[in-house]
This record gives C-alpha cells, sequence and structure tokens, in this order.
C-alpha cells in the first residue's frame, strides 16, 4: 500500500543506523594502532575477552540445560504444582539482570548480615558473588525463562504421534523421548540459548555491578575513562563479530524449527511417581525460589526500610522520565516496525533486499556499541545534538527495533494476500483495505509489540547511560549508580518499579502461549 | 498372522466409543473398515496397535491375546506396523533413516540390505538421503508405507492411507498396494471412508457406526447382500422403495416382483444397475437430473408418486432433464428389509 520509492526509502531508512554503526566499526580496525591501543591490547583486553568467553558459554550452557529441564519437566510430566510452574517459571524475565546482581550481592556478599550470619553459626563459606562465577549465576538465572519458554512450546507442540510412531517401530516411552523428541525439539532450544548468548553478550548491567572485567566493561571504560574511540570501536568490533555469529545461529535454528512444526493431537503428560513428583516440585520451586521470590521479597523488605528516607520529589522525576523514555521509544518503534514491515511487502528493488534485514540486525549489536558508535558520528556530523535525546532515541530504535518488529512482521504474515485480493476484487481503496481489513487483524500484534519493547526499554541500561544528556536519571540509571556505590539496599525502590513494569507484559505472554489441553 | 477381535468395547471418560466389535481377519487377508467419521473406525485400529487399553472383549493376534480388559501388551512389544493418517514420519530424519528406525535389533548388514530393499520394494530409490517435507504427498505415503513394513510386522494397520493424494494417484496406488500386500503375505486392517479405496483393496470388508461393527462381509456380499439400511445407505447408490408383499409378490410402485417369502410392509433396496434403461417398457418416469460419468449417465428419475430413484444407462443414452425415460427392474435378487 506504499509506493515503490516510498516503500525502498522506509527501509533504508531503518537499516541506516546499523549500517553506520558497522561501518564505523570496520573503518576502526583500518585505522592504525596508537599507544593507547597497544596498552589496553596488552593488559586489558585479554581478560576481557577471556572473560567474556567463559561468561557467554558458561551463561547458554546453564540457561539452556535448567530451561530445557524446566520445560520437559512441565511439558511431559504430571506433579504438584505443575500448573502454577507452567507459567510462573516466567516470573524470572521481570527482573532485569543487574537488579538480580545488586540483590545476590547486597545479601550474599561476604559483609551481609545472612552471610555473617550463617559463617558464625555454621562456619559456611562461599565464593564471593563479586566474580565470574556469581555474574555467571545471575545471568543463567535472569535469562534461562527465555530457553524454557521456547523449549516448552516445542515440548507441547510435538506431535503425540510421533511418540506412537516410535512405539509402534519398537521403543519404549524413554527411548522414544530421547531419539524421537529430543532432537525433534533441540533446533527450539539452540535458537532460545543463542538468544541468550546475545543477550549475555550485550549485557553490562551484571557484569558492571559485580566487578567483572568483560568487552562490554571494557567499553565503557576505553569510552569514558580514556576518551580512545578507536579503541572502543575496535573493541566493539569483536562484539558484534561475536553477536552477528550468534545471530547467524538462531536464524539458521529457527529455520530448522519450522521443518519440524507438526499438526495432530499433542502429547499427553504422564504422571510421575510419587516420589519423582515431589522433587519435581522441590526442583521447580527452587529455581522459582531463588530466581523470583526470593530476590523480590529481599527488594521488599529493604524498600520499606528505606522507603520514607528515598522516596522523594526526585523519584517522581526519575518515574516519569523512565515512563517517557520507554513509552516515546516504544511508540517510534512500533510505527516504524508497521510501516517497514508494509514497506518490505512492498519493495521489490535490489537495495531494499539487501539492507532490509540490518534493520534487525541492530538486535545484535551490544547497547554500549550502538551508543558509542552511533553517538560519536552523529555529534560530530550536528554538533547540537549533544545534549538532546535525539542520539538515545536512534540508538534505542536500532537496538529494539527487532523486538517490535518480529510480532507485528508476524501478525502481518498471517494475513493471506488472498484478503487483500478479494477485498480489492470487492472495490475498496488502500485506505479502506487497512482500516477495514488490516488494522483489526493486526492491531493484537501491534500491541504486543508495544508492550513487549517497552518493558525491554524500562530496563535498559547501557545506552540510556552512554546516551544521556548529563544529569538525566531514570529508575535504570539510579539503580545502576546506587548498585556501583554499593548501596545495594537504596537501590531496592527503583529496582521494584522495574520489577512491577516488568511483570506487565508477562501476564499478557502468559495468557497467548500455545496451551497444551 | 490372524487377528480376532471378540466384543471389543472401548470407553474415554464417560463415552463408550466402541461397543462390541468383532471380526476376523484370515492371515495374509486384507479387511478395510468402512464408516463415516467419528464411527470408530480410527479407535478400533489404535486398541489393535496397543495404544488404547481396551475396556472389554479381546483382541487376539496369532495364538496370542494381546489385549483385554486387564492386561495390554505395550505398542512396542507388539509387532504392529501402523500406517498413520498423517504418516508422521518424523520430521528430522531422512528417507533413509525413517526406514532404518525399526530395524535397530538388525545386524548391520542386514539392516542396509532391508532398507534398500523397501526403498526399491515403493519406488523410493534415489531419494534416500530427502527429509520428509521435500517430497510430494505421494512419496511421503510410499516412505510411511516402507518405515511401517520394513520391521516384518505381523499386522499392518493403515488409518486413511489416500486421503492426501489426488484421485488418479490414488486408484494407482490402491492397486500397487494390494499387489504388494498379496505378494509378501501381509495381515493387513485398513480405514477409510471412500468405499472406491475400500473397493479395490478388500478381502473382507467392514461397515463400522457408532461404535459397532454393522456388517463384515466379503464386498460383493456387502453391496448386494447388506445386512441393515445403514449399510446399503453407505456402500453404494441406492434408493428404499416400498413395498407391499402379498401372495408372494412384492408390489410396488414399479410393478410386482416375485418373492416366495413376500409378506407384510417392507423397502426393498433398489441399486442403480437393479434398473436398466428400455425405452419400449411400459415404465416411464421423468428425467429430474442426471450425471455423465464417462463411461455411462446416471440419471435420477421421478415416479408418479413423487419418489426418486436412480437408473444407470450406456454413454450413448444422452437424455435430457425434463424428458421422460423408460426403464424396466433387472434385479437379480432382493434386499428386503421389512418395515415393523
Amino acid at each position: 500500500m506504499l509506493a515503490r520509492w516510498r516503500a525502498s526509502f522506509v527501509i533504508l531508512l531503518a537499516a541506516a543506523p546499523a549500517v553506520v554503526v558497522l561501518l564505523g566499526l570496520a573503518g576502526a580496525w583500518l585505522t592504525p594502532a596508537g599507544d593507547t591501543l597497544q596498552h589496553q591490547w596488552r593488559y586489558l583486553l585479554p581478560d576481557a575477552a577471556r572473560n567474556t568467553l567463559i561468561l557467554v558459554m558458561t551463561v547458554a550452557l546453564g540457561a539452556a540445560l535448567l530451561g530445557t529441564a524446566l520445560a520437559a519437566l512441565v511439558a511431559l510430566y504430571e506433579f504438584p504444582g505443575r500448573a502454577f510452574f507452567s507459567w510462573s517459571l516466567l516470573l524470572p524475565l521481570s527482573i532485569p539482570g543487574y537488579v538480580l546482581a545488586a540483590v545476590f550481592a547486597g545479601s550474599l556478599d561476604y559483609s551481609s548480615p545472612l552471610y555473617s550470619w550463617l559463617r558464625e553459626q555454621f562456619g559456611w563459606q562461599w565464593p564471593s558473588i563479586r566474580s565470574l562465577g556469581g555474574a555467571a549465576l545471575v545471568l543463567m538465572l535472569t535469562l534461562f525463562p527465555y530457553v524454557y519458554l521456547i523449549a516448552r512450546v516445542a515440548f507441547e507442540s510435538a506431535a503425540q504421534r510421533y511418540l506412537e510412531a516410535a512405539s509402534l517401530l519398537g521403543r519404549t516411552r524413554r527411548q522414544a523421548t530421547r531419539e524421537v523428541l529430543l532432537p525433534l525439539v533441540l533446533p527450539a532450544v539452540l535458537a532460545a540459548t543463542a538468544l541468550v548468548a546475545m543477550e549475555t553478550l550485550a549485557d553490562f548491567g551484571v557484569v558492571a555491578a559485580l566487578n567483572v572485567d568483560t568487552l562490554t566493561t571494557a567499553l565503557y571504560r576505553a569510552w569514558y575513562g580514556m576518551f580512545s574511540l578507536v579503541t572502543a570501536q575496535q573493541v566493539a568490533g569483536l562484539l558484534v563479530l561475536a553477536a552477528l555469529l550468534l545471530l547467524a545461529l538462531e536464524h539458521r535454528a529457527r529455520s530448522w524449527v519450522r521443518v519440524r512444526e507438526a499438526s495432530g493431537p499433542v502429547l499427553q503428560r504422564r504422571p510421575l511417581p510419587a516420589l519423582t513428583a515431589a522433587l519435581a516440585t522441590l526442583f521447580a520451586s527452587s529455581i522459582l525460589g531463588i530466581s523470583f521470590a526470593w530476590p523480590v521479597m529481599h527488594l521488599l523488605s529493604w524498600a520499606s526500610a528505606h522507603l520514607t528516607a528515598d522516596l522523594d520529589a526526585r523519584y517522581w522525576g526519575y518515574f516519569v522520565r523512565s515512563l517517557m523514555l520507554a513509552g516515546l521509544g516504544a511508540l517510534l518503534i512500533v510505527s516504524i516496525s508497521t510501516l517497514f514491515v508494509y514497506a518490505r511487502r512492498n519493495a521489490v528493488g535490489r537495495i531494499a533486499r539487501v539492507v532490509a534485514p540490518f534493520a534487525t540486525a541492530g538486535y545484535a549489536i551490544p547497547g554500549a556499541v550502538l551508543a558509542v558508535g552511533l553517538f560519536a558520528p552523529m555529534t560530530q556530523a550536528l554538533p547540537w545534538l549533544q545534549g538532546t535525546l535525539f542520539v538515545l532515541f536512534v540508538a534505542y530504535i536500532t537496538r529494539f527495533f527487532a523486538v517490535g518488529h518480529a510480532p507485528i512482521a508476524a501478525g502481518l504474515a498471517r494475513l493471506p494476500t488472498a484478503l487483500d485480493e478479494s477485498a480489492l476484487l470487492l472495490g475498496s481503496r488502500p485506505l479502506e483495505r487497512w482500516q477495514h481489513i488490516h488494522w483489526p487483524l493486526l492491531k493484537g500484534s501491534v500491541a504486543a509489540a508495544f508492550v513487549l519493547t517497552f518493558v525491554d526499554l524500562m530496563k535498559e541500561l547501557p545506552i540510556t547511560l552512554l546516551t544521556r544528556p548529563f544529569g538525566f536519571e531514570t529508575l535504570a540509571i539510579r539503580v545502576f549508580e546506587l548498585t556501583s556505590e554499593g548501596e545495594w539496599e537504596r537501590a531496592a525502590v527503583p529496582a521494584l518499579a522495574l520489577v512491577l513494569a516488568g511483570l506487565w507484559p508477562l501476564k499478557w505472554l502468559a495468557g497467548r502461549m500455545p496451551h497444551a489441553t | 498372522m490372524r487377528l480376532e477381535l471378540r466384543d471389543l468395547h472401548f470407553r474415554r471418560e464417560a463415552t463408550e466409543i466402541l461397543r462390541g466389535v468383532a471380526l476376523q481377519l484370515e492371515a495374509g487377508d486384507i479387511g478395510v473398515l468402512v464408516g463415516s467419521s467419528g464411527c470408530g473406525k480410527t479407535t478400533t485400529l489404535r486398541c489393535i496397535a496397543g495404544l488404547e487399553p481396551i475396556t472389554r472383549g479381546e483382541i487376539q493376534l496369532g495364538d496370542r491375546v494381546v489385549s483385554s480388559a486387564d492386561h495390554c501388551l505395550s505398542a512396542e512389544a507388539r509387532r504392529v506396523g501402523y500406517v498413520m493418517q498423517d504418516n508422521a514420519l518424523f520430521p528430522h530424519m531422512s528417507v533413509a533413516d525413517n526406514i532404518r528406525f525399526g530395524l535397530r535389533k538388525l545386524a548391520r548388514d542386514e539392516r542396509e540390505s532391508r532398507v534398500a530393499d523397501m526403498l526399491a520394494l515403493l519406488g523410493l530409490r534415489g531419494l534416500e538421503q530427502r527429509l520428509p517435507q521435500d517430497l510430494s504427498g505421494g512419496q511421503q505415503q510410499r516412505v510411511a508405507i516402507a518405515r511401517s513394513l520394513a520391521p516384518q510386522p505381523d499386522l499392518l494397520l493403515m488409518d486413511e492411507p489416500f486421503s492426501n493424494l489426488d484421485a488418479r494417484l490414488r486408484t494407482e496406488l490402491v492397486g500397487e498396494l494390494r499387489d504388494l500386500l498379496k505378494r509378501l503375505f501381509i495381515t493387513t486392517l485398513v480405514v477409510t471412508h471412500d468405499q472406491h479405496d475400500a473397493f479395490g483393496l478388500a478381502d473382507r470388508l467392514g461397515y463400522m457406526s457408532e461404535g459397532r461393527l454393522e456388517q463384515w462381509d466379503s464386498p460383493y456380499d456387502v453391496y448386494h447382500r447388506p445386512r441393515t439400511r445403514a449399510v446399503a445407505r453407505f456402500i453404494g447408490d441406492g434408493v428404499m422403495l416400498p413395498a407391499i408383499g402379498k401372495d408372494g409378490l412384492w408390489h410396488t410402485e414399479l410393478g410386482a416382483i416375485e418373492d416366495p417369502v413376500a409378506e407384510g410392509a417392507a423397502e426393498l433396496l433398489l441399486r442403480p444397475d437393479d434398473l436398466l434403461h428400455d425405452d419400449h417398457s411400459p415404465t416411464q418416469a421423468r428425467i429430474v437430473a442426471r450425471v455423465f460419468r464417462g463411461a455411462d449417465f446416471l440419471y435420477t428419475v421421478e415416479l408418479p408418486s413423487g419418489l426418486r430413484v436412480l437408473a444407470l444407462a450406456p454413454s450413448h443414452h444422452d437424455h435430457h432433464v425434463g424428458e421422460t425415460l423408460g426403464f424396466r427392474l433387472a434385479n437379480d435378487h432382493l434386499v428386503v428389509f421389512r418395515r415393523d
């Protein structure tokens, strides 16, 4: 419904920031290395790169195992509390990683009351949470629900008849599960794991809060500490390269998932024997407890202690600014996504086709990289942009475009072209078709896109941190600042506000998920 | 291997789905169950396969009772092949891997030669490495059959094996399949809702309705000697002609028909081939509809009472709607349903 040249224009515009950033990073690698860079390469980067690698691999593996195990339990077996865990295991998604990091650091660190008490009473000791292992644990506990959700849907939609066919060919239920069912859901698990790895790679809040040196913190330091744009961009290049590899893996895995989509009656859940069922309930509740219930309770108790002291007029400001950034950002992303999706339907030009994937590739670029990669060229070209929110919104759109784009694209893909054609043959005008046919069928997807991006933007940290005008504070920034000062308990009030905001889309997500009945 | 069902009952929650199904299928024979959807055909197959436990009765395979009310040999131990309605080919395995899946217990050499045999037997050579999604409907069907036949099952079950195929492919595959099963001497029970497939395949044909098997006979007998009105209505075309029996004659609108036991009120089953086109016959009726079927015409004619009957005429007897058509009764046997 867009003219062809206008469609191409929309696509180019949406893809432009990612292209600019990627070109800038490529350019930085061609720039000869200065002294600072050699210093960095020698002393800082090897550690940071090694830590990043270990972190990504540990978190991906841990989240994959944990998510798949929980998904298999919930989807394939009957045990006490199964229906409750089915949705509640998504709750940890509402807790931003840096909030969980703050709670863990504040409650499990050497000087924390809990640790002191256990140490004195029982002589218990454990390694500090402010370590690579601690960061891995925190990230795993906040990211495993991605794997859980995708794997659960894959298990639940696997057709019963595959297991039946396997049993008729001589396999027991256990053999059939291992030989047919697991390979069947593997691509879905792989896609989700790639997503988790990308999130880990891009994480800044958790590693910064727990003082772990990774490529993202190196980037932050290069940018803020040494003011070396080239160094920062070279580090960023490494990050993006890794992320693009993961993105490619995720795309490939998704195409395998499509091959496996099945119809027919879904799997029937089997009851577990009493003891195993009790263990299953215990396992699911301890994961839910440590990743959600316990941190929320901690935040509540800390918040109630500091509420009166901290909750002054400033908080109103943080809150409004968070809402404004997230609301306006989500609105922009959803509008551009909608235009983009239609543009892509209409555009046939070669440039548009080549460039379009870059628009969604922004999701693979860590927020810190985007911030640095956009801020420098944009403020150099247009100095008056400094001190405005313009770069921040461009970076938001670039990074979270894919989040808003996916539901809308899926929604439009569900509308068969025959629908347009019949409407056309009945003599409708383009605007009428949009208003009476597309919008009513698409508005659910658009709402979904808005909610998902809104929540991601509420808790976004690195972009906001690096591109905001001086002194512009939001809830997420406030949590980060208090955490970096070691004021864990005082961070509870803004952190709780973020958790509450994150709970909102989960309710919607849980209601929309395909259910096996 | 011989299959026998005795008084088979199956209940799911409060619904009685099978209510006493009994049949015998001799070794090497092909049995076909027809019936409208929801009549219990598929459930019967699932019970035989061991996928559903039965609530009453017995299923005997060879000389072994595999299912009874308190005992159900598990599906993986039954040696029953089952080609499911949508094939259920494993989507992530190649054609060869799908066929190989049931052959795990064989030695490697034997296994590979069995796979090669199956590929050759079902005309799948050259497709070994393809994924199911890259095959046509007919090819997928063949892979599913090959996969079920490869372990040399004692009994083969097939659920609507031709439902996804177009008409021509269907006719071809029905003939091929019958030849193949006969050659391999595989006892087979097929479920279909299509009576043409059924006639093409069956040694024994059964009609199921509401969880009961209303008749289990040769296809010829099911067509020409239906036991119940439901069987007569489902199998083949036909019309029920009201008749009054008196003095060894059935008196009908189309004339009197001799029958020593004619007595009381009844209905006679009239197949289209029981009425022959004859321009000189005293019985004339108006044509209200006609279907040109290539080799013949199927006319619907209306009798003076308003009753409509079907008449078959050779392809070159081209009459139009509204004309009158002469015909005579040419039935060599009678199917009588008495009215109570």
